[in-house]
């Protein structure tokens, strides 16, 4: 295999706890490879070690066996300094820090490349402020760090982070305090910073969905203590996704590339239609139950729905036209046999 | 641009205005120090006897460079300590509530005095009126050694514990436990080694003498030192201890630095001045508020100048100017602290370092 570009890579990678001489392995046998520029995401399931995992990549837990190489050398012979100007973190904790402007958190990412006062140049200060600017957080530089939101910070933290001017950039749950948009906005940041300023970004994220839409390359923890890489798109094909994530309750849908609930009780319908409204009136049936098949034939109801929302549901015994969503709502509701 | 939020060269200048105006505060009270006292002394004949060139009457020469120059010295020095030794210890604990007093650090260093006054001291010395250096000295290395001890003992406690305020009730409990070992051995002790204990116990910048000063001010230096080579990984630590992991900080070196730093500067504070109350605890806060800042970098040097001007009002509203009659130090202090921390307490959600 080509290593040239690879920035890091793992070799019989195992880690989890030690305490009072005894280990406690969380994933084992792990080889992966990241290249410079690449932007990952971590995927797994709550408690299955994404945190652990990246502790253990950026040097602050140590491997329980195994061996991380960052530049083809390994992770234990750079000291501390030498790693902080190589690897930034973005943990979940929260900040909480005192009297503060957004510059002075930026500026914290300069620290390893200082000396002893932390005194900065002018091109330190140059670093500082393109990192504001590339996170789009230059109006939050003179503000109070107490005043800000959530999103906010987290914006700084990571312009701290890219301040730093690491090869590798590790971001646990980084999304976690933001809202939709905010999570979209930030993984295209993420992904354009590892595209044109060549840093390997890894994320540990739970949107699944946005992940899946924009990161080059995933590393999936499987239900047997292992991490799968592969493109979003392998991993979807090959059901990888569907079956660490999916359980008795629930069902992954490989084209949307997100989870519904399960349906259990067999109950078909038939839906005709086309576009936005056919969607939502399927997502309508969905939810209240009913199994959606793709033929009249087997189906107990069907419904046709129309391009301005107005449907139309007939079976064997009745018949029933409606204007809206929520009229169909009841009325599939009143329609579907619950099993006791 | 915002016009509430004040550009870098306004911040500066405000903070270069504030650094002035401590300066001159402290050189103000040092002078009020000097002049205030039962014998009325005019301030150019004080000149005179501290440069050498008077010829006034002894008992002035006495009450000068005896009294009031090392009372003087003392109270700016230790609070300075003092109050560094507390800031250091808000940041080491991620606890805006943290120092000597509160955590019982300063009841450790009571402890090693207690040991040396009230068992060695039975030999024959008296505490406080001449003892030779070695005892000085012996005393000093006592109290440090006792602060550090009960210092070790609460940031291991502190590691399992995040809550802050558990944090303090812990210090509190270790307080207690080793006040109990130092009442033990008060209850064993002469009756005359016992009050001169009871009267340290109250707190004084006033007993301590030349010899005395010729320990503690080279000790405050050094701790004072050490806290100057930390100042960019303290500022780190304010991130939290993971991030500053990954800023290439080595966490336990500056653990150790921090707690050699501040336990040096609670114990030799205590040792020679008895355990002061609150200066610890409210010098960082003012400090703070003044410079609206957490960066150690204006920090340590605000809060040694804001140190030495609490410690030196302390000591003035201490000795009632204009009467005859002297208040325990630690009475003073505590009036002074004691709404500090309820107010910082009031503004912080518990638990919580804002800092």
């Amino acid at each position: 295999m080509q290593t040239s570009d690879s920035l890091l890579r793992t070799n019989s990678l195992k880690i989890g706890y030690r305490y009072r001489r005894k280990s406690h392995t969380i994933l084992s046998n792990i080889n992966l490879i990241a290249k410079n520029g690449e932007f990952i995401c971590l995927l797994g399931r709550n408690g299955s070690g994404k945190s652990t995992f990246l502790r253990t990549l950026a040097g602050m837990q140590k491997e329980l066996e195994g061996t991380i190489y960052l530049n083809e050398n390994s992770l234990k012979a750079f000291s501390n300094r030498e790693k902080a100007k190589r690897i930034a973190v973005v943990l979940t904790e929260r900040l909480q820090i005192g009297a503060m402007r957004g510059r002075d958190i930026v500026e914290f990412g300069r620290y390893p490349h200082t000396g002893w006062l932390g005194k900065l140049t002018p091109v330190d200060h140059k670093k500082v402020q393109h990192a504001l600017e590339d996170v789009g957080a230059t109006h939050l530089a003179n503000r109070e760090i107490n005043q800000l939101s959530d999103g906010e910070r987290q914006r700084l933290i990571i312009a701290r982070a890219l301040a730093q001017e690491p090869e590798l950039m590790l971001l646990d749950e980084p999304s976690a305090f933001l809202d939709a948009p905010g999570r979209i906005e930030l993984a295209i940041l993420l992904r354009n910073l590892a595209h044109k300023r060549k840093i390997t970004v890894i994320a540990a994220t739970h949107d699944l969905d946005i992940s899946l839409r924009t990161s080059d390359t995933i590393w999936l923890i499987t239900e047997h203590q292992r991490i799968e890489s592969g493109s979003p798109e392998d991993l979807i094909a090959s059901n990888s996704i569907s079956k660490a994530f999916s359980d008795e309750k629930t069902e992954f849908d490989n084209l949307k590339r997100t989870f519904k609930p399960k349906q259990t009780n067999h109950q078909k319908v038939y839906v005709e239609g086309e576009g936005e409204p056919f969607e939502l009136a399927q997502s309508v049936l969905e939810r209240t139950g009913w199994e959606v098949v793709f033929s009249p034939h087997e189906s107990k109801i069907q419904v046709s729905i129309k391009s301005d929302g107005t449907w139309r549901a007939t079976a064997a015994d009745f018949e029933e036209i409606g204007k809206n969503f929520s009229e169909l709502a009841s009325i599939a509701q009143k329609l579907i046999v619950h099993e006791t | 641009m915002r016009t509430n939020t004040p550009s870098l060269k306004s911040i500066n200048k405000r903070r270069f205005c504030s650094f002035s105006i401590l300066v001159i505060g402290v050189i103000i009270l040092a002078i009020l120090g000097l002049i205030l006292g039962s014998v009325n002394i005019p301030l150019s004949e004080i000149w005179k006897i501290i440069i050498g060139s008077s010829n006034s009457n002894t008992s002035w020469h006495t009450i000068v460079m005896d009294i009031r120059v090392p009372r003087t010295l003392t109270a700016l020095l230790a609070g300075a300590g003092i109050g560094l030794s507390g800031l250091q210890m808000q940041t080491l604990f991620r606890n805006p509530l943290a120092d000597p007093f509160v955590l019982g650090i300063s009841s450790g260093a009571s402890l090693g005095v207690a040991l040396i006054v009230l068992t060695v001291g039975s030999a024959g010395a008296i505490f406080g009126s001449g003892l030779g250096f070695f005892e000085n000295l012996s005393l000093a290395i006592s109290a440090i050694i006792g602060s550090a001890i009960v210092l070790f003992i609460v940031l291991i406690i502190a590691e399992r514990v995040r809550n802050a305020v558990t944090i303090l009730i812990v210090g509190l409990m270790v307080g207690y436990l080793v006040s109990a070992i130092v009442m033990l051995l008060v209850a064993w002790s002469e009756p005359q080694q016992l009050s001169r204990f009871v009267i340290w116990g109250f707190g004084s910048f006033r007993s301590v003498t030349w010899d005395e000063l010729g320990i503690l001010a080279p000790v405050l230096v050094v701790g004072f030192l050490i806290a100057g080579s930390i100042l960019k990984p303290l500022n780190a630590l304010l991130l939290g201890e993971d991030y500053a992991k990954s800023l290439g900080i080595n966490i336990r070196t500056l653990r150790i630095a921090t707690m050699a730093g501040s336990s040096l500067l609670a114990g030799i504070v205590t040792a020679f001045c008895g355990p002061i109350a609150f200066i610890g605890v409210a010098t960082p806060h003012i400090a703070r508020a003044i410079f609206k800042t957490s960066d150690h970098r204006i920090l340590v040097p605000a809060v040694i100048l804001s140190g030495a001007i609490i410690a030196m009002v302390a000591e003035i509203v201490a000795q009632l100017p204009g009467s005859n009659s002297v208040l325990p130090l630690n009475a003073v202090t505590s009036l002074l602290g004691a709404p500090v921390v309820v107010i910082v307490l009031l503004r912080s959600r518990l638990g919580a370092f804002t800092g």
